[in-house]
C-alpha cells in the first residue's frame, strides 16, 4: 500500500479548504522534531465521509526507531489510538524514505489543544484522564514491550468515551530483555532527566512525563511559549527540570494522598518513581479527590463528593499584622453556615498548615 | 508452536480482588509470573458506577499485561444468613473480574471451593492454608494470608483443567 508525497490525491475534495489542513505544534518546547520534517494533517476520507490523520514518518532520519508497521498496527487498547494504515509514502527520491501513519481523527485534539482553547479540567477529570492515558501505557509497556518515549500533553488526546488516549509511536522503541531501551536525542519540555544523565530509559521514563501532565492538568497549562528549545535542553543538561519552580508548584487545595502519587511520578531517579504504569495508575484510585475550584480572591469551594447538593467552603482573610485566618463553611442547601472548625492562622498560604486545612475539609466533603 | 496456557486466579475478601498468575509446571503446582498489583481495591471515594468502572480498568489492566488466557474465581462458601453489605462488596468486584475477563475475549469460571481443595489438595475451608512452596515460594509471599493464597488455590485449579 502506498501514499502519493505531499499533495495527496485524497487530500482536498476542492470544496472546504478546512478539509485538508496540517497540525502544528507552535511550541518549541512542545515539537520532537523540527518543523516539517515528520508533517501530520487532517484530512477528509470522502470514501469512508470521515476525517483522518496521517502523520509522515521519515524513516530514514529515524532508522530503527519505529516499531514495525505491523507491529503499531496490531495494538488495539480503549486508551492507544488505533493505526488504521501505514503505507509507505510515494515518489521520494532515494535514500529518502518515509510512511505516513494513518489513525483516526479525534475531534477534541489533545491536552495541549484544550488547555489552548482555554478549557480547564477538574481534579476528578484529571486523575481520570491520566489514569486512562496510563492504562494504555501500561499495555504498550506490557503487552507490546514498547516504550514511548515521547510521551507529553499533545500527545495525549481527549476522547468522550474513554477520556484519553495515547496517541504518536513515532518515537516508540522496543524495549530490551532488562526492560531497557536506548533514549533519543529529542529533548521536550516533558522529558525526564535521565534522557541526558543516562541515555538509557524504562518504563519509569515513561511515568514521569505522565506525572507532569497530571500536575498540568491540575493546575492549567504550562506556559508553553516561555519554553524555547535551546533552555530545556539547557536546564536538561544541567541536571534540572526544564520547568520554572513556579510552574511545578502543586495548587495547595491538592490533596495529601494526591501530592504523593505527584511526588512519585517526578522523582528525579527514576528508581524512585512508581515501576510501572499500573502502580501509578492503582496509587491515583486510592488518591482522595474532590474538585476545588477558586470562585474569588483566596476562597475555594468544592462540591461533596456523594452529596451533590452540598458544598464546602474555605476562605482566606488577611490579618492586619500579616499572613490569612482560614476559616471552612458548609453549605447543606440552606445557605452557607461556618463548619466546627477551628479557623486557622497561617503565615503563607503555601504551607503545610494550609495544605492540612485542606485536607480536612477534602476529609469532610468525601464522606458518603 | 505449542503455547503455555497461563492462567489467573482470583480471590475476593472483604470487596478487595487479590489475583495471582501461574504457568503450568511439572514441579509443584505451577510458576508464579509476577503480577504488577496483586492486591485491586475499589476507589471508596468514587460514585458505585463510576468506581465499579475503575476497577474493571485496573483488573483488565493487570490481566492483559500478564498475558493470561483464563481465570478463575474462588466461589463464595457462604450462602446462609448473609449482610448486604458484604454480598455488595463482593459482587461488586465479581462484576469487576467478570466484565475485565470478557473485555479481554478471556475464559472465566468461578470454581467451587471443594474443586479448588481437592485439586490442591487441600481442605475446602481452609485454602489459605495451601503450602507457598507448592509454588516454588521460598517463603509467603506478600498479602500470601490476606487473601493471595486463595488466588493462587484457583489459579492452580485452573490450570489443572486446561491440562486434563
Amino acid at each position: 500500500m502506498t501514499t502519493p508525497a505531499f499533495s495527496a490525491s485524497h487530500a482536498n475534495d476542492g470544496t472546504n479548504p478546512e478539509r485538508t489542513r496540517l497540525l502544528r505544534l507552535q511550541f518549541e518546547c512542545l515539537q520532537t522534531l523540527p518543523v516539517g520534517s515528520n508533517p501530520v494533517r487532517v484530512w477528509w476520507d470522502q470514501n469512508l465521509e470521515c476525517y483522518r490523520v496521517g502523520k509522515r514518518v521519515d524513516l530514514s532520519s529515524v532508522d530503527g526507531v519505529l516499531p514495525e508497521p505491523a507491529t503499531l498496527q496490531k495494538i488495539k487498547h480503549d486508551n492507544v489510538v488505533e493505526v488504521l494504515a501505514a503505507p509507505a509514502v510515494e515518489g521520494l527520491i532515494a535514500p529518502l524514505r518515509a510512511i505516513e501513519i494513518i489513525t483516526p481523527y479525534y475531534p477534541r485534539g489533545s491536552v495541549t489543544d484544550a488547555f489552548l482553547r482555554g478549557e480547564r479540567f477538574s481534579a476528578t477529570e484529571s486523575v481520570r484522564i491520566v489514569q486512562a492515558g496510563l492504562r494504555g501505557l501500561g499495555h504498550l509497556h506490557e503487552v507490546h514491550r514498547i516504550l514511548h518515549r515521547d510521551i507529553k500533553s499533545p500527545n495525549l488526546l481527549l476522547d468522550d468515551i474513554h477520556m484519553a488516549k495515547v496517541a504518536d509511536l513515532g518515537c516508540a522503541g522496543a524495549l530490551a530483555a532488562d526492560g531497557t531501551v536506548e533514549a533519543l536525542d529529542i529533548p521536550t519540555l516533558y522529558s525526564p532527566p535521565e534522557l541526558v544523565r543516562t541515555g538509557v530509559l524504562t518504563r519509569a521514563s515513561d511515568i514521569y512525563p505522565m506525572g507532569l501532565i497530571l500536575l498540568e492538568l491540575l493546575r492549567g497549562g504550562f506556559d508553553y511559549e516561555a519554553y524555547p528549545k535551546s533552555v530545556v535542553t539547557d536546564r536538561l543538561l544541567r541536571g534540572m527540570s526544564p520547568l520554572t519552580l513556579e510552574e511545578r508548584r502543586r495548587p495547595i487545595w491538592l490533596s495529601r494522598s494526591l501530592r504523593r502519587v505527584l511526588n512519585q511520578a517526578l522523582q528525579g531517579q527514576p528508581a524512585r518513581r512508581f515501576p510501572t504504569a499500573s502502580a501509578m495508575d492503582n496509587a491515583l484510585s486510592r488518591a482522595r479527590v474532590i474538585d476545588w475550584a477558586e470562585t474569588d480572591d483566596h476562597c475555594w469551594e468544592a462540591p461533596y463528593r456523594h452529596h451533590r447538593d452540598r458544598r464546602i467552603r474555605i476562605e482566606a482573610a488577611s490579618r492586619r499584622k500579616g499572613g490569612f485566618r482560614l476559616s471552612m463553611h458548609v453549605d447543606r442547601g440552606s445557605g452557607w453556615r461556618r463548619h466546627g472548625v477551628t479557623d486557622v492562622d497561617v503565615d503563607a498560604l503555601d504551607s503545610t498548615v494550609t495544605r492540612r486545612f485542606f485536607d480536612q475539609a477534602t476529609d469532610i466533603a468525601i464522606v458518603r | 508452536m505449542i503455547q503455555i496456557m497461563r492462567v489467573g486466579g482470583v480471590h475476593i475478601e472483604s470487596g478487595i480482588v487479590y489475583l495471582a498468575v501461574i504457568d503450568p509446571s511439572d514441579l509443584g503446582l505451577g510458576t508464579p509470573v509476577l503480577v504488577a498489583q496483586p492486591k485491586l481495591t475499589p476507589n471508596p471515594d468514587l460514585i458505585d458506577a463510576e468506581a465499579l468502572e475503575d476497577l474493571t480498568g485496573r483488573v483488565r489492566q493487570e490481566l492483559d499485561g500478564a498475558g493470561v488466557r483464563a481465570v478463575g474465581l474462588v466461589g463464595t462458601r457462604a450462602f446462609k444468613g448473609l449482610q448486604y453489605k458484604n454480598v455488595y462488596s463482593r459482587v461488586f468486584g465479581m462484576c469487576a473480574v467478570m466484565a475485565a475477563c470478557t473485555r479481554l475475549g478471556l475464559k472465566y469460571e468461578t470454581l467451587k471451593t471443594e474443586i479448588i481443595g481437592t485439586t490442591v489438595q487441600c481442605p475446602a475451608k481452609a485454602l489459605e492454608k495451601i503450602d507457598p512452596g507448592a509454588f516454588q515460594f521460598d517463603r509467603p509471599p506478600v498479602y500470601w494470608k490476606a487473601g493471595l493464597a486463595q488466588a493462587y488455590a484457583a489459579a492452580a485449579t485452573m490450570c489443572a483443567r486446561a491440562g486434563s
